[in-house]
């Protein structure tokens, strides 16, 4: 993707996000990004784990009694995630929601997101989990993510990029 | 006490309980022990995870959640151990040998001073005999999804 030196388009507000996201998922967990600020408060109960692979595993156990779990983290947490999401979901057949948002794609974004920034695309790719862009799909993204999820039984993600969620 | 025994002592403890296993001896043991038909969930992979695993299943449960790990795995997870405040309906045990006896019987660091009042630590020592590898995922999932959807 090119370089964009403000913000990506807004393509929802938060309230219009967090209304399709309870509609499709009904638990929610993660850790704290800057994109979510305004999502997490809205989202009840949210479940904020101390570290990334704990929030996907704590949504792994959520979909053994039945949940549809939806884990929001920033791309940075995809370094620990990977092997909860290898050794649970990809090893039993479980899906789960990832809502990840893309930090380090900005210009004036710190220098410690743009390694994440470059290569989160790519490494979900090579992971085998299905990634739908909110900056090209619209609202569209969390209905397909959420198929993927919860009808296929597989690991699927949204990829926000900063700006198309209001903050 | 053998882990076998210890795993006997818990299951008696919690007649009602759903039970969680970490992966490597700690499940290899129960699952020879309890068999695919019953409550038990059994990990394969996903170190330093059972206790997560366990709170998600409590935060949307009314069954007592029983968490069963080695003390390696316990370990590798010390960070979600805040995350108990989450839920009350868990109980978590960890059987203590002082090592990682999957993978060779390194000795582990002595972590027994961060514990607290929800952890229940039960000292064991090894057996002679390791049972034999346990059950495919699929299989697991699906005797545990019976359990569940059928009681």
């Amino acid at each position: 993707m090119n370089s964009v030196k403000k913000k990506f388009p807004q393509k929802m507000d938060s309230n219009e996000f967090v209304s399709k996201l309870i509609r499709l998922a009904n638990w929610f967990s993660g850790v704290p990004d800057s994109v979510f600020k305004k999502i997490i408060p809205k989202l009840e109960p949210f479940y904020l784990a101390s570290r990334e692979n704990h929030s996907i595993a704590m949504g792994f156990g959520a979909s053994l009694v039945g949940m549809k779990p939806a884990i929001l983290i920033q791309n940075s947490g995809l370094g620990l995630s990977l092997d909860a999401l290898f050794g649970l979901h990809q090893l039993y057949g479980v899906g789960i929601l990832l809502i990840i948002s893309n930090r380090g794609e900005l210009d004036w974004e710190e220098i410690q997101h743009k390694l994440w920034g470059e290569r989160s695309i790519d490494l979900l790719k090579l992971c085998d989990i299905a990634t739908f862009d909110l900056n090209d799909l619209g609202d569209c993204a969390i209905e397909e993510a959420a198929k993927v999820a919860f009808n296929e039984h597989k690991i699927s993600a949204v990829i926000i990029h900063r700006g198309n969620v209001d903050e | 006490m053998n882990r076998t025994k210890a795993l006997q002592k818990i299951i008696k403890k919690h007649p009602n309980g759903i039970f969680v296993f970490s992966n490597g001896l700690t499940t290899r043991y129960a699952v020879d022990l309890l068999g695919l038909d019953g409550p038990y969930f059994y990990l394969l992979h996903g170190m330093g995870e059972t206790l997560s695993v366990g709170i998600g299943m409590a935060s949307s449960s009314s069954t007592e959640i029983v968490v069963v790990e080695g003390d390696g795995n316990a370990l590798m997870g010390l960070a979600s151990w805040p995350l108990l405040q989450l839920v009350k309906n868990l109980h978590y045990y960890i059987l203590d040998n002082g090592k990682h006896a999957t993978t060779g019987g390194q000795q582990i660091a002595d972590f027994s001073n961060f514990d607290n009042s929800r952890v229940n630590r039960i000292k064991i020592q090894d057996d002679s005999n390791i049972p034999p590898i346990p059950p495919k995922p699929k299989l697991i999932l699906e005797s545990f999804k019976r359990f569940i959807h059928e009681g």
